[in-house]
């Protein structure tokens, strides 16, 4: 029995190991139109993969918008909009229904600060990749825990 | 010399800062916005600047999905629109070109032959675009963006003016002709009115001739019909925006006085004559009605003054016709039925009452005789 143990360990490994393929959770940046009831659609007319609802970060942004601009990095999603105060990095739970959200300040200094011209996008290598924030005045990178940088390296 | 070379240096200078400014993602979307102003060169340049970016610092692409899937879509899309466009481009040429026409001669059906072909011609240019379009595996938003194209648009002009101008130049030059054709009907039927006139007042001539005669002046009518027709199809046709060629040419050609002496002259025959039978009751309304048409296009196109109170003339003239073997009016066979169903009933009523009266009488007579 002893002697079979490596045996099945190494089948359980081999077993394991057949289940799981590589799965990059990245997207381009996208401009998406807020519903009425507050929610995004992420995709594209029939080609999404997920409906967001957005009425917790617009009561607490106090702002009422039309389009938001999102990028996923790593499986979570990097929301901001013209106007806003933040980026907000959602990241869904695994039970298919929810996400847990929190806001970062990319421009900690200036409190009154409200967005410009944001501009969303992703940069590093494919292991180690940020969400690259431009605004109307600066660049800064956030990364995958929310940490902001103002350069980034590898 | 100086101020330009100082001029290009700071243009290159701004050009050189707009595109440092721009992050990848930017460009990809002008890229796409490119192909949606159907402006697949612009796409070209955008993507290669694109590629250049990330040449330059691979970071700015971390899963490689700019450089090996995004931006060669849109290299594909810009190569199968710029191939679609130069399609469209030899399609408007090919719009241009000047049409071959048979020589036919001046006539109602040489019209409607040339306007055939000029339709046809603007059908087969407006089928193949449609086709182009199809076939092209380019998604619908890309599709769409070729609409506004300019050799789209080249195709619609050449459609909607270079073929017809071609078709109205070609009308022009038999306009003289066919008003002198119906100037010639014109004549004919004056003639004609003159002989039946003169042939009613002989009473040496026979009924058969008279006929003959009224039949030659329903032919001529038929005749000067299908000029009057074909003259107003060509002013149809003649949809210049400013020079209309077509109606300039009748005008020269004072159709006007001719149209003028076409409705006298059927006035002068109608008062002429005091019945008719109800099928030429009924030919001489449709007649009506096509002249008032023909009025309505010629004042349209400016081409006569509106004739309405003669056109008023010829309608009192064909209403004062004693129609011969008129069909009755229905309200008249409601009437007939009405009053035989009225004798109908009547008289069996007066049947009922002769069955039933004696018998009464009987019983009570028999009654009578019993009591007594």
């Amino acid at each position: 029995m002893k002697r079979l143990l490596p045996v099945i360990a190494a089948a359980f490994f081999l077993a394991c190991a057949a289940t799981v393929t590589r799965f990059e959770q990245y997207s381009p940046a996208m401009k998406l139109p807020v519903e009425a009831d507050s929610t995004i659609v992420i995709g594209r007319d029939d080609q999404f993969t997920g409906v967001l609802w957005l009425n917790p970060i617009l009561a607490a942004e106090k702002a009422s918008v039309t389009e938001v601009k999102l990028i996923e990095n790593y499986g979570v999603y990097f929301v901001s909009a013209e106007g806003f105060r933040r980026i907000w990095m959602i990241e869904p739970k695994g039970d298919g229904m929810s996400a847990v959200y929190r806001s970062v300040d990319v421009t900690p200094k200036d409190e009154t600060d409200v967005y410009e011209r944001i501009s969303l996008s992703r940069y590093g290598t494919s292991d180690n990749a940020c969400v690259r924030v431009r605004l109307a005045r600066q660049e800064v990178f956030v990364d995958k825990k929310g940490r902001v940088y103002e350069k980034w390296s590898d | 010399m100086k101020s330009g070379l100082i001029s290009c240096i700071l243009l290159l200078l701004v050009c050189a800062v707009s595109t440092a400014a721009q992050d990848l993602q930017e460009i990809y979307d002008s890229a796409k916005e490119a192909l949606l102003d159907a402006d697949p060169k612009k796409a070209f340049r955008l993507v290669a600047e694109a590629k250049a970016l990330v040449e330059d610092d691979p970071r700015l692409d971390p899963n490689g999905m700019f450089s090996r899937r995004l931006l060669p879509q849109i290299e594909r899309y810009a190569e199968t629109m710029q191939q679609l466009l130069t399609k469209l481009e030899e399609l408007a040429v090919q719009g241009n070109v000047s049409i071959e026409w048979p020589d036919l001669p001046a006539s109602a059906e040489a019209v409607q032959q040339y306007a055939a072909i000029a339709k046809e011609k603007s059908e087969q240019l407006l089928a193949s675009r449609s086709r182009l379009l199809a076939e092209t595996d380019l998604p619908s938003e890309y599709r769409e963006a070729l609409r506004q194209s300019l050799p789209y648009r080249q195709i619609d002009r050449a459609v909607s003016t270079g073929i017809v101008e071609q078709l109205t130049r070609r009308f022009v030059g038999i306009t003289s002709a066919l008003v002198d054709s119906l100037k010639g009907v014109n004549r004919r039927y004056a003639n004609l009115y003159k002989a039946l006139e003169k042939a009613k007042k002989t009473p040496a001539v026979s009924q058969t001739e008279i006929s003959k005669l009224n039949e030659q002046l329903v032919q001529v009518t038929r005749e000067r019909d299908k000029l009057l027709q074909t003259f107003a199809k060509m002013l149809q046709a003649d949809v210049g925006e400013d020079v209309k060629p077509v109606t300039r040419a009748l005008e020269r050609q004072n159709l006007e006085t001719i149209f003028t002496n076409t409705l006298n002259s059927e006035i002068k025959y109608l008062r002429s004559i005091k019945e008719v039978d109800r099928q030429t009751y009924q030919n001489l309304l449709k007649g009506y009605e096509r002249l008032e048409s023909y009025n309505k296009i010629f004042v349209n196109t400016g081409v006569a003054k509106d004739k309405s109170e003669q056109l008023r003339e010829l309608k009192a003239s064909i209403d004062q016709l004693k129609v011969t073997g008129r069909r009755p009016s229905p309200m008249l066979f409601f009437i007939l039925l009405g009053i035989v169903l009225t004798v109908g009933f009547l008289i069996l009523f007066r049947l009922a009452s002769k069955k039933t009266t004696p018998a009464g009488t009987g019983t009570h007579n028999a009654a009578g005789h019993a009591k007594h």
